[in-house]
């Protein structure tokens, strides 16, 4: 930090110093590119640009995002991946899969408490998601 | 049937006042004439020269409040 | 309000998608319908044509769907207009669908023509095709040496071509091995190099450089193919073992048949850019009669005056922007460096020397292009 009452025309050459510093950095990154890297660099930023225009301009992905920003969806999504984590969600779906198919494993799947709370989840989670499109929490 | 075509080449740069009669030529009839307007002064003396080299008419060419007025003909 | 686009390349993609952008909410309302008619699902980025003459791109880099580029609300058919009945406000298709609107934008563009050059077509390799250019890197990598002659017709799109074409040729054959078996000689229209005078003032030096022959007043009359010699309206030739071409250019034959304008190019008017006689047609880009440059940039600058204007029109009744005839081109020189030239209906261009900073921007836009098509940029 400079003093108040200290000239401008002090702090110059050091700045112009460090000026110099930057441009020679620029003109050696310069040297370096060639035609293809620049192309590459260029597009990987003109998509990116694309993408990012094309996401923020998308309303339905704004207000999930505004959703998911909520404390509680918060917390259900941590559950949902701790679930994933620790496997017990794969766990449960390989040792349910019915060795006969047809109505006979379906019944049996569905009188397992396991799959019972997953549809209850999924049915809390539809019934949030209303026709007009406003959520219920 | 000839007309007189009057193209406004004044302000322009590129591709000038020169371009634009050179191609206002190849599409015209001949007998048609053109009047060309122009701002840049290096045009008073390049149309002529063109005129000239080509054996097209030179009608009149002359400056009008910093506009030059350059009207030629279609012989061939 | 129903917003027609007739022409899907450089500036009916931007100016279709700037009005969307602007009217996106009142298109999901219902309220203005807008609609694209093109020859083509392909939209081409045809600056890219001069690299792939020369090996530095490959066709599929300067290509996309038409579609990918547009915005949602835009509603895209590939159906040219054949009949223009702007009397009644409506637009007659190959596919004869009749389309009615309450505002026009013509952006149909220009294309090369050799009918007025007898011998061009055969004799001549050139970028400004598709074919030409993979037809023209396969010469320029073929050839062993001789006389290569740049010829320029007039009206052409994209000025600063004839230039560029020149350093490349002189930068290719360099880096061959074979310049010194080479002539090069160039040849332009009018009393100096380039029509734009600070251009021609600092290329002179580089051509006398590079060992560039030059000649004014070139306009080509006829090529004689046999004996490989091309004749000027001034009386002169050139003797060439590889001919150049920046061929002369018309409109669209669509726009000529249906006498909407002499040689294919609509009176225009230079600020408001409205057809002359037709106050809901605007014409965008190369096919209007404007006496500026014919290129891409001219057609972006355009496009937001037009843009603005139409959902200016749709919200309050009137106008609000006019062009100020703002053109941004870049010029590619040798030796990895580029400059530029910006100028308007005002302010004349100024050169700067070229710099490497320039050529990597150029680089850049080559890419970025695809935002600017879509109206991001």
């Amino acid at each position: 930090m400079t003093s108040p009452e200290k000239p401008v025309s002090e702090g110059q050459p050091q700045d112009l110093a460090k000026l110099i510093e930057l441009a020679a950095a620029i003109s050696a990154a310069q040297d370096a590119m060639t035609d293809d890297i620049v192309t590459r660099l260029a597009s990987a930023m003109g998509e990116g640009m694309i993408l990012m225009d094309r996401l923020t301009r998308n309303q339905g992905l704004m207000s999930l995002l505004q959703a998911l920003n909520q404390p509680a969806v918060q917390d259900s999504l941590e559950c949902l991946a701790d679930a994933l984590r620790s496997g017990s969600v794969m766990d449960a779906v390989n040792a349910k899969t019915p060795k006969t198919g047809g109505y006979g494993g379906l019944l049996r799947m569905a009188k397992d408490p396991d799959v019972q709370d997953a549809v209850y989840l999924l049915a809390r989670l539809v019934k949030g998601v209303n026709p007009e499109g406003t959520s219920r929490n | 049937m000839s007309e007189t075509k009057v193209v406004d080449a004044r302000n322009t740069f590129c591709p000038g006042p020169l371009m634009e009669l050179i191609s206002f030529m190849k599409r015209a009839d001949v007998g048609d004439q053109m009047e060309l307007l122009s701002t840049d002064d290096g045009s008073a003396n390049d149309v002529p020269q063109w005129i000239a080299k080509v054996g097209h008419e030179m009608i009149s060419n002359e400056k009008i409040d910093d506009v030059w007025h350059i009207v030629v003909k279609k012989v061939k | 309000m129903k917003i027609l686009f007739v022409g899907g390349g450089m500036g009916g993609t931007i100016v279709a998608n700037n009005v969307a952008r602007r009217l996106a909410r009142e298109v999901r309302e219902g309220k203005v319908e807008i609609t694209m008619l093109s020859a083509t699902d392909q939209h081409w980025y045809q600056p890219g044509l001069l690299y792939v003459a020369f090996g530095k791109m490959g066709m599929n880099d300067i290509v996309r769907e038409q579609a990918s580029l547009l915005e949602p609300g835009i509603q895209f058919f590939v159906d040219p207009v054949e009949e223009f009945e702007l009397a009644q406000n409506k637009v007659r298709t190959k596919g004869g669908v009749v389309h009615d609107y309450d505002m026009l934008v013509i952006a149909t563009g220009c294309e090369a023509v050799y009918d007025e050059v007898p011998g061009l077509a055969e004799a001549s390799e050139t970028p400004y095709t598709r074919e030409g250019a993979t037809r023209m890197f396969k010469r320029l990598r073929d050839f062993e040496g001789g006389k290569v002659a740049v010829v320029v017709g007039v009206p052409h799109k994209c000025p600063i071509a004839p230039i560029e074409i020149t350093f490349m040729l002189h930068e290719f054959f360099e880096k061959r091995g074979i310049r010194d078996k080479v002539e090069l000689k160039y040849t332009y229209p009018i009393a100096r190099i380039h029509n734009i005078e600070n251009i021609a003032t600092w290329a002179v030096p580089e051509f006398e450089r590079m060992e560039v022959d030059y000649e004014t007043f070139f306009n080509m009359k006829e090529v004689d193919v046999e004996n490989r010699i091309v004749h000027s309206e001034e009386g002169t030739e050139k003797e060439f073992d590889l001919l150049v071409a920046v061929p002369p250019h018309r409109g669209m034959k669509v726009i000529e048949d249906n006498n909407l304008g002499d040689g294919g190019w609509i009176p225009t008017d230079r600020y408001s850019l409205q057809m002359e006689g037709h106050d809901n047609v605007y014409v965008l880009g190369d096919t209007s009669n404007l006496p500026i440059s014919k290129t891409g940039s001219t057609a972006h600058f355009q496009s937001e005056v037009i843009g603005e204007n139409i959902a200016s029109i749709f919200r309050t009744g009137f106008a609000t922007r006019e062009y100020d005839g703002k053109v941004y081109c870049f010029i590619e020189a040798d030796q990895d460096r580029a400059t530029n030239a910006c100028f308007n209906y005002i302010d004349p261009p100024e050169i700067r020397a070229p710099t490497k900073s320039m050529h990597m921007l150029k680089m850049s836009y080559n890419q970025w292009y695809w935002s600017s098509a879509r109206g991001l940029l």
